[in-house]
């Protein structure tokens, strides 16, 4: 049983990251305005509007329990924007309405999962109540919208005296609690076109702001055109809150009036159209006014699906690949002519498809800042529960990396300064004592460096305690060498190793010890590293370092007989030539060369590969020193081609039942000339050798 | 390989296919299994892989395996000649060259031409007959992935 409307199952995604979006916005705006101890009157309208916007969309996908909280929260700000006075407990609602914003994000969540029921809120909503009946005092009580009723309804205006025969008129009326039953009432429309032609509703704009109101009062009157009415019926009986969905028929003139439906007491449409305007012009400036501002209120942005924007990245690289073999083509020099113009033309062209590729790559680009915004909300439910007073600064958070990149970093930022926090600052008295007098501050920064992004968190806490680490790693059975000849950096390294927490009690927010390795693991998995600094009594640094983007990697690119192998610069230490005296042969036909007192196997990768190659002569190839992990080795080729950034993708999956990735190739690459280099894994080269990186 | 829905059809209703030649013999694949038919190009050697696979070559910025038919169907080895072609088909969506002597034609054939193969899964799906010659209309997956 799906949890939302039938037919809605397409705007679910856009559901989901809209008001997602909206929550992630208005999370940032509780946030600041508690912070400046003041609601701004833009600020007032802008939760209201956001509030507004998700309580619309959730009744529009049938989601009743988002709705309702949205609207009780939206009434919460009702009450202080109409009277900006009023007096309430701001600690109160600032929890309140976090509770309420993390009970919707954790319902979008829930979505998808059929097997999770949705949500009952209505605890969260009596408390809000409960709230803003307390806010209100013992102030006026709702106003009393139902305008005068009980008159008797008349029909006929329904029904213009030219209208055809074939168009019939149904009217649905709402329950009382349905939130917006403008939006209902448009998904019904919406599932008619399946079966019947609307030709107009009453009220015919239901985007309009009065539209809730009159639906309210005289229910939405529908006129369509179908060849099954009493379908049309059931499905209109079927909608989602729907009281009841009757066929209106034409009053016959002659006949009394009295022969109208049961349902009697609303007023005409006119009538309470008329009495919406005459609220509006008695009372500007309440309801209705700045609800129309609130559609308005889009960003000139669009959302784009991922799978696209890779689409139209493969297809410009596809552009410039082809644009390089048209202009060089081998057919224009054996012309003999003059190219002047030809030429002018392919370097413009070349121009033009440059900036295209750079401004497809930088469609995917956004700033770090919507990673590091979300810790904002981490840190102030901390400084709540911990007193700990923690500042959260920013540094560089316009850095903009690669979408997926800023994807992956959310979970480790989240673990990362809940440490800072939790472990890294110390409570107000460890500091008093300490003399630390600078308020306590975690610092989230974010830049580039070497073809890395570069994030760190620093915190002004107690640091590590080397000793401590030590014996706790000690205990642990994490020791693989003596005490004394650990480097700090080893040390450190402990408080990321997989089952390893110096905290003696598990807090709410860490202490486990699973967390950090886990992190350390996602991050390494991308290609990524963390590291760890720490000076005691002064802080700590964790930083991240992940390759600006996942799929270009840079790369030696190395000739082998006939074939470029590429290797990629992360796993290579060195590039050197060798004499014939640092060449060692043993008698087992192992071939090693010394480099600095190191001995090191040597991978001929013509011979590795079986490509067949000239260069057999030790000296008049390039040798390049490799390691990955303990492993080292020196691979030697004939020449180098370049260094350069390549986009590896893997072998096509018709070549799966082949062992290429065992060989050591993990993909190859079509380089901008539109020639092939084939990717290496040296991790899998080096498995070969089963030679030691130190001797 | 079971038959396909495809073959099926084919089989029953005729269909069009492509004709190519090798070693004077007539081969085929169904044209709905065929994307292009491209001159060679260039070939880029992939080692550890078995001889009947040339390489990779470069498909519209995608890189390809390219399965070298004589090889593959152990016919002996000839030089390339202008004549001679990269046929590419596509196998679940993934794609694959395979260079042939010269592709002969496209055919429409009539379900009585057709007869399937007794081999359930060979290389070979239905054997076509026409007047002066007979066609191997062949299995593209088998003939690139050699699962023997």
């Amino acid at each position: 049983m799906p949890k939302f409307e039938a037919g809605m199952e397409s705007m679910l995604d856009m559901f989901v990251f809209e008001t997602g979006d909206l929550l992630e916005k208005l999370d940032e705006t509780l946030m600041r305005t508690e912070q400046e101890q003041t609601i701004g009157e833009d600020d007032i309208n802008e939760i209201f509007r956001t509030m507004h916007t998700i309580k619309g969309s959730a009744a529009m996908m049938g989601l009743q329990n988002m709705s309702t909280l949205a609207h009780a929260m939206e009434d919460l700000f009702y009450i202080i924007r109409d009277d900006p006075n009023v007096k309430y407990d701001k600690a109160g609602l600032y929890e309140l309405l976090f509770a309420s914003s993390d009970s919707l994000k954790g319902e979008l969540d829930n979505l998808s999962d059929d097997d999770i029921p949705l949500t009952d809120f209505t605890e969260l909503e009596g408390k809000i109540h409960a709230f803003a009946a307390q806010m209100k005092g013992e102030s006026a009580p709702a106003q009393d919208a139902q305008a005068g009723s009980g008159e008797q309804e008349d029909l006929s205006h329904l029904f213009p005296d030219d209208e055809d025969e074939s168009i019939l008129t149904y009217k649905v009326t709402y329950q009382e609690s349905c939130a917006m039953p403008s939006a209902r009432g448009f998904v019904l429309l919406r599932g008619l076109g399946q079966m019947a032609e609307v030709t107009s509703t009453v009220p015919a704009d239901l985007d309009a702001d009065e539209a809730d109101d009159e639906i309210k009062a005289n229910g939405l009157i529908i006129k369509l055109i179908t060849d099954d009415p009493q379908k049309v019926l059931e499905f209109l009986e079927d909608g989602i809150n729907v009281e009841k969905a009757q066929q209106l028929h034409k009053p016959d003139k002659t006949a009394a009036p009295q022969q109208t439906t049961p349902q009697q007491e609303a007023p005409t449409p006119q009538q309470a159209e008329k009495a919406v305007e005459q609220a509006k012009e008695a009372a500007p400036g309440t309801k209705q006014a700045p609800k129309k501002a609130a559609p308005k209120h889009e960003q000139s942005l669009i959302t784009v699906n991922l799978e696209k924007l890779d689409q139209l990245l493969d297809l410009v690289a596809e552009i410039v690949i082809t644009q390089g073999s048209v202009t060089s083509s081998p057919d224009l020099k054996d012309l003999g002519v003059d190219l002047d113009r030809f030429n002018k033309s392919a370097r413009e062209l070349k121009k033009l498809t440059d900036e295209l590729q750079d401004s497809v790559m930088s469609i995917r680009m956004v700033p770090v800042s919507t990673a590091f915004q979300k810790m904002n909300r981490v840190v102030r439910d901390m400084n709540q529960k911990l007193k700990k007073g923690v500042t959260l600064e920013f540094e560089g958070e316009d850095t903009e990396v690669d979408k997926s990149i800023v994807d992956i970093l959310n979970d480790p930022l989240m673990h990362i300064t809940r440490n800072a926090v939790d472990h890294g600052i110390e409570t107000p008295q460890e500091r008093a004592a300490a003399g630390k007098t600078e308020p306590p501050t975690v610092t989230l920064s974010a830049g580039y460096d070497s073809g890395e992004v570069v994030i760190s968190c620093r915190d002004n806490g107690a640091g590590m305690d080397r000793a401590k680490i030590l014996a706790k790693a000690k205990k642990n059975g994490l020791l693989t060498k003596p005490e004394s000849e650990y480097t700090d950096k080893e040390v450190y390294a402990f408080t990321i190793a997989a089952g390893f927490s110096t905290n003696e009690q598990i807090t709410e927010y860490s202490g486990r010890g699973v967390g950090m390795d886990v992190v350390k693991k996602n991050i390494e998995k991308v290609g990524g590293k963390l590291l760890v600094d720490s000076e005691m009594g002064v802080g700590s640094v964790f930083t991240i370092r992940i390759p600006l983007s996942l799929s270009i990697i840079d790369v030696l690119s190395v000739r082998v007989g006939e074939n470029s192998l590429s290797v990629p610069t992360v796993s290579v230490r060195e590039v050197f030539s060798c004499k014939q005296e640092d060449y060692i042969l043993d008698p087992d036909g192992n071939e090693f060369v010394m480099l600095r007192e190191m001995c090191l196997p040597l991978i001929r990768l013509s011979r590795h590969f079986g490509i067949p190659s000239q260069v057999e002569d030790i000296q008049k190839g390039i040798l390049i020193y490799c390691t990955e992990g303990e492993k080292g080795a020196v691979l030697f080729a004939d020449s180098i081609i370049s260094d350069q950034q390549i986009v590896v993708k893997p072998f096509s999956p018709l070549l799966s039942a082949f062992p290429l990735k065992e060989a050591g190739m993990s993909g190859c690459s079509i380089l901008g000339d539109g020639t092939i280099t084939i990717g290496l894994d040296v991790k899998e080269i080096l498995k070969a050798t089963g030679g030691e990186k130190e001797k | 390989m079971a038959f396909t829905q495809r073959d099926e059809e084919f089989e029953q209703n005729g269909g069009k296919i492509l004709s190519f030649f090798a070693d004077n013999k007539f081969y085929a694949f169904l044209i709905t299994d065929v994307t292009d038919i491209i001159e060679i190009p260039e070939i880029t050697f992939i080692p550890t892989l078995p001889p009947y696979i040339s390489g990779m070559m470069n498909h519209r910025g995608k890189a390809i395996p390219v399965i070298d038919f004589r090889a593959r169907m152990a016919m002996p080895k000839v030089d390339y000649t202008d004549r001679s072609c990269v046929v590419v088909v596509e196998i679940d969506s993934h794609q694959a060259g395979i260079v042939v002597d010269r592709v002969s034609d496209v055919e429409d054939i009539t379900p009585e031409m057709i007869a399937r193969s007794p081999v359930e899964g060979g290389t070979v799906k239905f054997f076509i007959s026409e007047s002066k010659k007979r066609i191997s209309l062949l299995d593209p997956e088998r003939v690139v992935r050699d699962k023997g």
